[in-house]
Formats: C-alpha cells, structure tokens, sequence
C-alpha cells in the first residue's frame, strides 16, 4: 500500500514525535501520558501513521469484502431509511402514529412509506387481549395486534408491495407472518409481492431480557420454518433479522455485540443448510439491526468490521458465490440505554452523534431514539426531533455526499481490524464452548450479558466512567419533559371488546380444526430436516380467523415451554 | 440480623438490567434477597407473606408502575399486610406523588444508584450494613 520511502518517512516523523511527547511533556511538563482504551478494551495509541496499516489492502465500496459500503454509490443514490420503531395502544393509535411519523419524514427507499411496527408485550408473547397474563401491559410500548381486523386497522391503504412491513416480534414472528399473509391475500396481493421484514430472532430477547417462551431449541425450529416458507414463497421479504442491539443494551462491547451476532447467524445458517436450503438461496435475505453507543470511532469501525466478516464468512465458510449473500446489510437502532432522564435535551446531542457514527459507517437505515425515552414512552414532539436529527445531518452536513468518508484512515483502518481481531476471539470463545445454542443453554451468554451491566454501573458509581448529567455536571433544577400518557384501561377494554366480536363473527368449529392441526404439525417437526409443514398449517388456521394467541398456544402446547428466561438451563 | 427483600417484576416488562443491579447490590450488603415474576400483584403479597420479608421492591420500565401501584396496594390492604413497598425504573416524576399517596415508601427514577437504593433499605429495616 505505501512505498518503501513513505514508511522510512513515517517511521522517521514518528520517533521524532515520540521524542518531542517524552522530551516536551513527560520531562519538561511533567505530564503523565493517560492510557485509553476503546469500549472493547483495545488499547488506543495517541496517534496513527502508514505503520499502523502497512498490511491495508485497496479496497472501493461495492466490491468484495464491503467493508467501505456494499455498493457502489450509497446515499448519492438513496438515502438511508429512517425507520422509526413505533407503537402504542391498540392498533388504531399506532395507526395514527405511522401516519405522523411519514408525514414528517419517516421513509424507506426511494420515498417508499415503511411501517416498523413494535407490538406490544402480549402479542410479543402470543396472548391475546382477554387472556389474563395480558392485563396491565395491552397497549404498553407498542400496538396490540391478534387479528386480522388490527392488521387491516394498522395497514389500510398502504400499498402493500410498496410499503415496507416490519412488525417486531419475539417468538410469535411465524403466526404473525402467517396472519400477514392471509391478510395480504384478502387484498390481492401474493406472497410473492410482499416487501417487508420479520425480525425473527427470539433468541436474543431470551438471554437480554427476562421474558421466556417456548424453549431456545423450539424458538430455532421456529426460525427455521420461516426462513424455509419465505425462501420458498417470499423472495422479497427479509427473513430475519439477527439483532445485536439488545446485546449492546446490557453493555455487551462492540466486540462482543459483532461476535455473538456472527457466532449465532453461522449456527442458524447450519440449522438451514439441514433443512435442505441452498446457502445462496437463503442468505442474501439476512440483515442485521445493530446497537450504536457512544464511543464513536469504535461504533464506526465496528459496522465496516461487520461488512467485511460476513463477507469473508459467507464466501470462505458457506461457499456462496451470489454477490447479495456477501453484501450484509445493517439497520442501526441508536443505544437507548445511553440516554438519561436528567436533563433529557442533552438526549439530541447523543442521538445526532450516534447517527452521524451510523452514516459516516454507511448503513442501510437508521432508527433514533426519541430524548424523552428515559422518561417514558416517546412523545409527537420527542419522535419528530429524532426525525430531524436524521433530516439534518443527511440535508445541511454534506456528509452524505462521499461513500465511507473515513476509509483510509489510518486510525479508523487500523480499529476496524482491531474490531475484527477481537470479534474473532468472542467467536471462538462461543464455539469453543459449544455454538451460540449451547451457551444460551448453560446459561453462559445470560452470565456474561448481566456482568457487563453490573461493571457498566460500578463505572458510573465509582466515577470510572462519566454520563453528563447523570454523574457529572448535575444540575439542582431539572428540567421537566412531560411524559407521554395514554389510558392504559380503556385500551384494555377496547382490545377485548373488539376480540370478543371478532370471535363471535367466525365460524368456531372451522377455527378449533385449524388449531389441532397446527399442533399436529409442531407434534411431527422434530428435526430440522422436517421442517416446512407448520407455516401451512398456521396459514390455514389465520384463514379459519385464529387469533395470535390461539395459534402460538397451540405451538406451545405442544412445545412447552417458561414464562421467563432468566436461571434458564437445558 | 440481615434483612430480607423481596424483589418483583412484573412478568411481561422484560426490562431486567435495572433489577439485576439491585439484586447483585442487595447480595453484596449481606441482604437476602427473594426475586420474583408476578401477573397479578397479589402474587406479590403472598409471597412476601410467605418468605415474611422487610421490604417490597417493585421495578417498572414500560409505564405501568401506577398500575401496579393500585392494585398492590389494595391487595396489602385486603390482607392488612404492612409491608414498606419500594419502586424504581422509568417512572416520569410526575407520577411520584401519586405512587406516594398509594403508600409507596420511596420511588427511584432513572439513573439511581443500586447504593441509594440499598441504604434507602437498611434505613428501612434498621439493619446496620457494612
């Protein structure tokens, strides 16, 4: 990369440098030089030269391995997507807030509208509205869905081969998927049309938070099943969604965030690889979500490190030669744990520079916090802000006019190896002890998830790390944001209400019928080898007007299963 | 004598992180800690009766700490169990005087320490802490 005479010269400028630091700062000044690391614990250098990156290879965006951006034009031809993950109350106020949030700016490629729906805890879990687990929580945090009239309520009118559908699920991914359809399908279109996402990844919610399911061994089974059905009848849908974010909220490093993302999407490629897919068939409909945190060359050079090793995996691991199956797409959700409630506008200043990390790294879309989520649910006002600190950065910066702008520095070059380097090790630390599954299974990924949280505070508590606001720069008077509010009760009786006649205008026989053969079909789906027969099944039983709750009790029944996940072992 | 906390969380709000700090920092003062999942706040109730502990500590991240708070203290007042009772997470300071007039002890915003918290306890039983 540099010439012979360029690192005699770098190698001369640089102890010439270090002679200037000792004689003029250690001796003269007495300055004791800090030691810094970055959030993975990679010791940082104060400066970086050609000697740092000898080994840098040439590389452009859009060729092999991605590391400065999977095409070859990025934001010059279409901006990232704003995708703004939003929900709330039934699916009527959800409703209300898709159409705010498009109307200020939320929007997918080429102006298409996107509709990144978070469901509330029930639907996450599979229990409908009167079904008592449920009580206290329909609405909270996102929209209750578990029919077909919802979906209609949340969708009506989008065009659905153009609008990008991404309902955010934890286990229940499949029968929602499978309502999708059968909804879809009411209004003409066929699978094959449809454009959107399933997030499809349980798993990462069983070891990052504490709410269980079906078993880990089941929720892969059912991964797997709508990987096969889409593969199969949905080319254009995105299958799954392998999130790191939730590492990155219990305090995971970058390192670890990319080498537990990379450890469980080799597993979960093997799994179908046994259910007789063909990896190039498969995989190109694999993205990721991703956490950004604070520290900013880092969360850069984490996400063109995650380019490059999916890259590099997909090619040298799994053989694939279609270039989609190599070029990783990422959608980035800013750390809303890096958000404080004291003094809750500094929020916008961390949100602005987690999204300018997330487009100097060239990403595929972006979800912002709101500055008031510390408080409470976001707010009209709180959303539309993290909207324009997207607008602004993308419309007055400039900084989207030029692909991976930090390519070829020599720090930025140099971290995103290192990033690499120690991602590599957390791989072959999972492995080592069993795949990604296994430590699910011994608890090992759980233990070491709550670690991190309990360091990350005894850093803040000991003053080792400082959060403005919070343990630093404190102000007596706080300033008040109001919390968003809505009325938790009414939405309660509304969801039930309106399952109750939904259930009364459907023939309940036909639906009974439909549920005992999706049971009969998660009974036969023992191996991976035999999947494929469940998502008919489940088909047919949204088209008998089965609610979500009927069709994942019925899957649970036959599974099993824990009401939480945490102390978990197989 | 060590006190005894009773640690809930309500089932469906997967935010843990908080509550693990509590729990790892409760340990670490000698306290015994019970940490338990509940759907309806009478669960709490009967189990802190039946593992007779000084303190009830409630975490709430998803906005449904008011009610909790209704409902737990109906159910302590149904079984004329006096019990202090605790509450932190994402919990809007707005809503603080009225968890207060439900009988909540003391509510912890974001950002609390798990130090504060745990004296806050110890004040509360009286046990001395190291």
């Amino acid at each position: 990369m540099f010439s012979e005479a360029a690192l005699d010269k770098a190698r001369k400028l640089q102890q010439e440098w270090r002679r200037e630091v000792s004689q003029g700062y250690e001796q003269k000044l007495k300055f004791e030089l800090p030691q810094y690391t970055t959030e993975s614990g990679i010791p940082l250098k104060y400066i970086y030269t050609p000697l740092d990156v000898k080994e840098m290879d040439v590389e452009i965006s859009g060729a092999y391995p991605y590391t400065r951006g999977i095409r070859p034009l990025g934001y010059q031809y279409t901006p990232w997507m704003i995708q703004i993950l939003h929900g709330y109350g039934t699916s009527e106020e959800t409703h209300h807030r898709t159409e705010y949030l498009l109307k200020e700016g939320m929007v997918g490629y080429a102006g298409q509208p996107v509709a990144l729906i978070q469901v509330d805890p029930p639907t996450t879990c599979g229990y409908d509205p009167d079904d008592p687990r449920a009580s206290g929580t329909i609405g909270l945090g996102g929209a209750s869905v578990s029919t077909l009239d919802d979906l209609d309520v949340l969708l009506k009118g989008y065009d659905l081969a153009k609008t990008r559908v991404a309902p955010n699920n934890r286990f229940t991914c499949l029968p929602m998927l499978a309502m999708y359809l059968v909804y879809a399908e009411g209004r003409g279109y066929k699978p094959q049309e449809l454009n959107g996402q399933s997030q499809n990844d349980a798993l990462t919610r069983w070891i990052t938070t504490d709410i269980g399911g079906p078993t880990p061994a089941t929720q892969q089974k059912l991964r797997i099943e709508l990987i096969k059905y889409c593969t199969q009848y949905m080319p254009r849908w995105n299958h799954t969604n392998l999130c790191g974010y939730l590492y990155g909220e219990m305090c995971a490093t970058p390192a670890q965030e990319l080498g537990i993302v990379l450890s469980q999407a080799i597993e979960l490629i093997e799994d179908c690889i046994k259910a007789g897919l063909a990896p190039d068939s498969f995989i190109p409909r694999f993205s990721s979500q991703l956490h950004v945190g604070m520290d900013f060359f880092e969360e850069i050079a984490k996400l063109r490190a995650l380019r490059g090793m999916w890259a590099k995996i997909m090619r040298e691991r799994f053989g694939c030669k279609d270039p989609r199956s190599l070029q990783y797409r990422i959608h980035v959700h800013t750390g809303g744990s890096a958000l404080t409630a004291q003094q809750p506008l500094s929020n916008i200043t961390r949100a602005a520079l987690q999204v300018l990390a997330t487009v100097l790294a060239g990403v595929q879309s972006n979800h912002t916090c709101s500055y008031d989520e510390a408080i409470g649910l976001p707010s009209e006002d709180a959303v539309r802000t993290a909207i324009r600190v997207n607008q602004i950065i993308l419309h007055e910066t400039g900084v989207a006019k030029v692909s991976d702008p930090l390519g070829g520095s020599y720090y930025v070059e140099w971290l995103t190896d290192k990033v690499e380097e120690e991602a590599r090790k957390v791989m072959t630390e999972i492995f080592d002890l069993g795949g990604f599954l296994n430590c699910i299974e011994n608890g090992w990924l759980r233990g070491l998830l709550e670690s991190q949280s309990i360091k990350w505070r005894r850093e803040i508590d000991s003053g080792k790390r400082t959060i403005v606001g919070l343990n630093a720069f404190k102000t007596e008077e706080e300033i008040e944001v109001p919390p968003f509010a809505f009325d938790l009760a009414q939405t309660e009786r509304r969801a039930i209400e309106q399952l109750r006649r939904w259930k009364a205008n459907r023939d309940n026989a036909e639906a009974r019928d439909s549920l005992q053969k999706v049971r009969e079909a998660m009974q036969k789906y023992q191996t991976m080898e035999q999947a494929g027969d469940l998502m008919p099944a489940l088909i047919e039983a949204a088209r008998a007007k089965c609610t979500l709750g009927e069709m994942m009790g019925a899957i649970v029944e036959v599974s099993g299963g824990r009401i939480y996940s945490r102390g978990y072992r197989a | 004598m060590s006190s005894k906390v009773l640690l809930a969380r309500f089932a469906l709000d997967g935010h843990d992180r908080g509550i693990i700090t509590i729990i790892n920092a409760c340990r670490e003062k000698g306290m015994e800690v019970i940490y338990i999942h509940f759907s309806d706040p009478k669960e709490i109730v009967k189990s802190a009766m039946e593992e007779d502990v000084d303190v009830i500590g409630i975490t709430s991240s998803m906005g449904q700490h008011l009610y909790i708070a209704a409902k737990l203290a109906k159910a302590l007042a149904e079984d004329k169990v006096d019990i202090p009772v605790i509450i932190g997470g994402v919990i809007p300071t707005i809503d603080v005087p009225k968890l207060e007039d439900w009988g909540i002890k003391k509510v912890f915003g974001p950002g609390t320490s798990p130090e504060e918290a745990v004296n806050f306890i110890s004040q509360l039983t009286g046990a001395r802490i190291d």
